[in-house]
């Protein structure tokens, strides 16, 4: 069997792309089981998927636990959710990630030994986030060196068959380049027999707490405080002072109590926790928030 | 010719409404069940679904939608998940005593609290007592053919329940397999046309039902008349997955078997997780471990004979209960038991094992850990005691 995990952020794609891999998998013959896995959250957010392709019946289910390949869409993940991403991996589990840095630094990161590859935003057009979807399912495919560059398209065209001919077309595209750049690799990702066992769990036999403890309140900010909410956002508002009239309907507005007052009484954006709904800029009546790329405002401040 | 597509559970549940020809399907969204309502509300829109969808304002009016309009004369689709149900839930205990048939879905989500979006079975088995009848589905193919069986036990004269098909949140509701769409002319000939029996509602002729009965006697009469007809379903349902078998060459029996023939010990459960237990079935099978799983498909009418006849031979069974039942235990495990005692012959050292509560996962390690601890048990010829599926390291 194929076990195959997909890492992403909500809106990248990253449920299409395990869509399309899993129908180029069944036109191919195969049984399969393609799922995402979601929250209650928005674009933005780390989402995965999973697929698994068998030439019999599969009965294993959810989560992918002990992954043959690995597809990190959006490398900041590595630093937000980085346990989760690098989950189970095991002496064949090949690592494919789109990503600027060099390969030592990769290396350095993801630290674990394991075949590790890379496209770079550099060779792919400037608007490839349009097209996560075909890239990550045809480099995917290819690597399997079982599926065929016509079942392949033939995914591509199912999935994507509500958009406009145009951007079929693109996709058809772009997934026909990947899957002859990636010719080299094919077949390096392989099939594993039988189920995978991990470890022995160690089950522990749950005591009686007492109820203040065990009702589920959040009782201080704290939780909200650690998870770095602000890491979902792809366009970030920025506040000009010079424009800014401190009326703070911008901070009855934020939605996630992301914007305080200074001791001028000026609005301050905490972009730990700003997710980039850019609700602000829109109430904003004297046109003080403007919205910046945040990937160009984040190399900006670093 | 038929099809075989990738569907996620939801789209196969549209489809067999879509199949069984559903005249109305009064419909409130809730996650994980809107797919559902958003698939039957597309095709009904592209004019490839001949039906009507009314969207209500709460489950408990869409649920009393269901049940008058089926008894006004059409075929009725309706479908909801956790909260939904438990709001709707006074007429999903109303609605057995009108002796009306729909199909409803349930997409299993846990109840709250803690709020959660994810797969347990407390929903569902709230509405144990209320007297429809509950399929439960282990693949996304089970779930299209089992909304179509459902209709033809539904509509059966004597029975006339509302039957709900029960698939998991998540591991069924958004998770693609293959499935075989069978063509709609073959399920239209299966099903027939809807059977409005006696009741035609016209202003010269008005009806009421669910009417007051006091001091006992009719009460008792009319309450009894529904278990008995929820009995006969069990015999009723069987006929109908025989038709259905030879038509379409899908076998669903009242329980499903799975390596069970020379089988010293097995897992019990019900719902998607059960695929899960196959695996580690022919995990521990190579291993040299005669196990096997039942997973009973129908929780009512339960099939209490079936399973004793499965079960002998067997001499340590592992139920697992993705629910639980405060102050009690697993409320599979209760049922399981409660068929076995007084039945004839000897019967198996019963384990009672609670694990998936809101979607965590069972892992195939954990069923290693329950064959083990069976095995262990059932040498001694004592009873575990229950246990959580929870690890230390989720305490932290």
């Amino acid at each position: 069997m194929f076990r195959i995990r997909f890492h992403g952020r909500g809106g990248e794609g990253i449920k299409t792309a395990s869509r399309i891999l899993g129908s180029s998998f069944f036109f191919e013959g195969f049984q399969v089981q393609d799922a995402p896995k979601y929250g209650a959250e928005r674009r933005g957010a780390p989402v995965s998927a999973y697929v698994r392709a068998d030439h019999k019946q599969i009965y294993e289910r959810g989560e992918i636990h002990k992954p043959d390949l690995i597809i990190i869409a959006d490398e900041t993940l590595l630093h937000v959710t980085r346990n989760t991403v690098l989950e189970g991996i095991y002496e064949n589990t090949v690592i494919f990630i789109i990503s600027a840095m060099s390969n030592s630094e990769l290396e350095e990161i993801i630290n674990c030994g394991k075949t590790i590859i890379k496209i770079a935003p550099a060779v792919l057009p400037e608007n490839y986030h349009r097209f996560l979807s075909s890239i990550t399912a045809s480099a995917t495919a290819r690597f399997t060196g079982i599926i065929q560059i016509d079942s392949l398209i033939r995914g591509v065209e199912e999935e994507l068959k509500s958009a406009k001919n145009d951007l079929i077309l693109e996709n058809t595209a772009i997934a026909k380049k990947i899957f002859n750049d990636m010719t080299s690799y094919s077949g390096i990702v392989t099939e594993t027999d039988g189920t995978p066992v991990i470890t022995e769990p160690q089950l522990i036999d749950l005591p009686l707490h007492n109820s203040s403890i065990a009702t589920p309140a959040i009782r201080t900010g704290s939780t909200s405080v650690k998870n770095q909410t602000g890491s979902w956002r792809t366009s970030r508002p920025v506040i000009l002072q010079e424009k800014c009239s401190r009326c703070m309907l911008c901070n009855v507005y934020c939605p996630d109590s992301a914007i305080t007052k200074n001791e001028e009484g000026f609005p301050v954006i905490d972009y730990n926790h700003c997710k980039g709904c850019l609700i602000c800029r829109e109430v904003c009546p004297s046109g003080a928030i403007t919205q910046e790329d945040e990937k160009t405002s984040r190399s900006k401040t670093v | 010719m038929t099809r075989q597509v990738l569907l996620t559970g939801n789209a196969a549940a549209a489809w067999g409404a879509r199949l069984s020809s559903a005249d109305y399907i009064p419909a409130f969204p809730i996650t994980p069940q809107t797919e559902i309502i958003e698939t039957l509300s597309e095709w009904i829109n592209n004019g490839e679904m001949d039906s009507h969808l009314t969207m209500f304002e709460s489950e408990h009016s869409m649920i009393t939608a269901a049940g008058s309009a089926a008894t006004a004369g059409v075929r009725v689709f309706t479908a909801t998940s956790s909260q939904g149900l438990m709001f709707g839930m006074e007429m999903i205990f109303a609605l057995p005593g009108w002796r009306v048939p729909f199909v409803l879905v349930n997409v299993s989500r846990g109840l709250a609290s803690p709020i959660t979006l994810e797969c347990d079975h407390n929903d569902i088995l709230a509405a144990r007592d209320s007297g429809c009848i509950q399929i439960h589905c282990s693949t996304c193919q089970e779930i299209l053919d089992s909304v179509i069986i459902g209709y033809k036990i539904s509509e059966n004269k004597e029975i006339r329940l509302p039957v709900i098909v029960n698939l998991d949140g998540f591991y069924l509701s958004f998770t693609r397999e293959a499935v075989e769409i069978p063509e709609h002319h073959e399920v239209s000939q299966y099903l027939g046309e809807y059977n409005q029996m006696n009741d035609h509602y016209s202003s010269s002729a008005p009806q009421a039902r669910g009417l007051i009965v006091l001091g006992g006697s009719q009460y008792s009469y009319f309450r009894y008349q529904a278990h008995l007809a929820n009995l006969k379903a069990l015999d009723v349902y069987k006929e109908a997955a025989e038709e259905f078998a030879i038509q379409f060459g899908r076998n669903y029996s009242v329980i499903e078997s799975y390596r069970t023939d020379d089988a010293e010990y097995c897992f019990i459960m019900i719902g998607s997780f059960s695929t899960k237990a196959k695996s580690a079935v022919d995990h521990l099978r190579s291993e040299g471990l005669k196990i096997g799983l039942i997973r009973p498909r129908l929780i009512r009418p339960f099939p209490s004979e079936e399973l004793n006849i499965l079960l002998s031979g067997i001499k340590g069974a592992a139920v697992i209960d993705q629910n639980i039942s405060f102050g009690k235990g697993g409320i599979l495990y209760t049922e399981i038991t409660s068929a076995l005692y007084g039945a004839h012959g000897s019967y198996p050292v019963t384990g009672s094992f609670i694990g998936g509560l809101g979607g965590r996962d069972i892992t195939i390690d954990e069923f290693i850990v329950i064959a083990g601890e069976m095995r262990e048990y059932t040498k001694k010829g004592i009873q575990p005691r229950t246990r959580l599926l929870f690890t230390g390291d989720e305490l932290e």
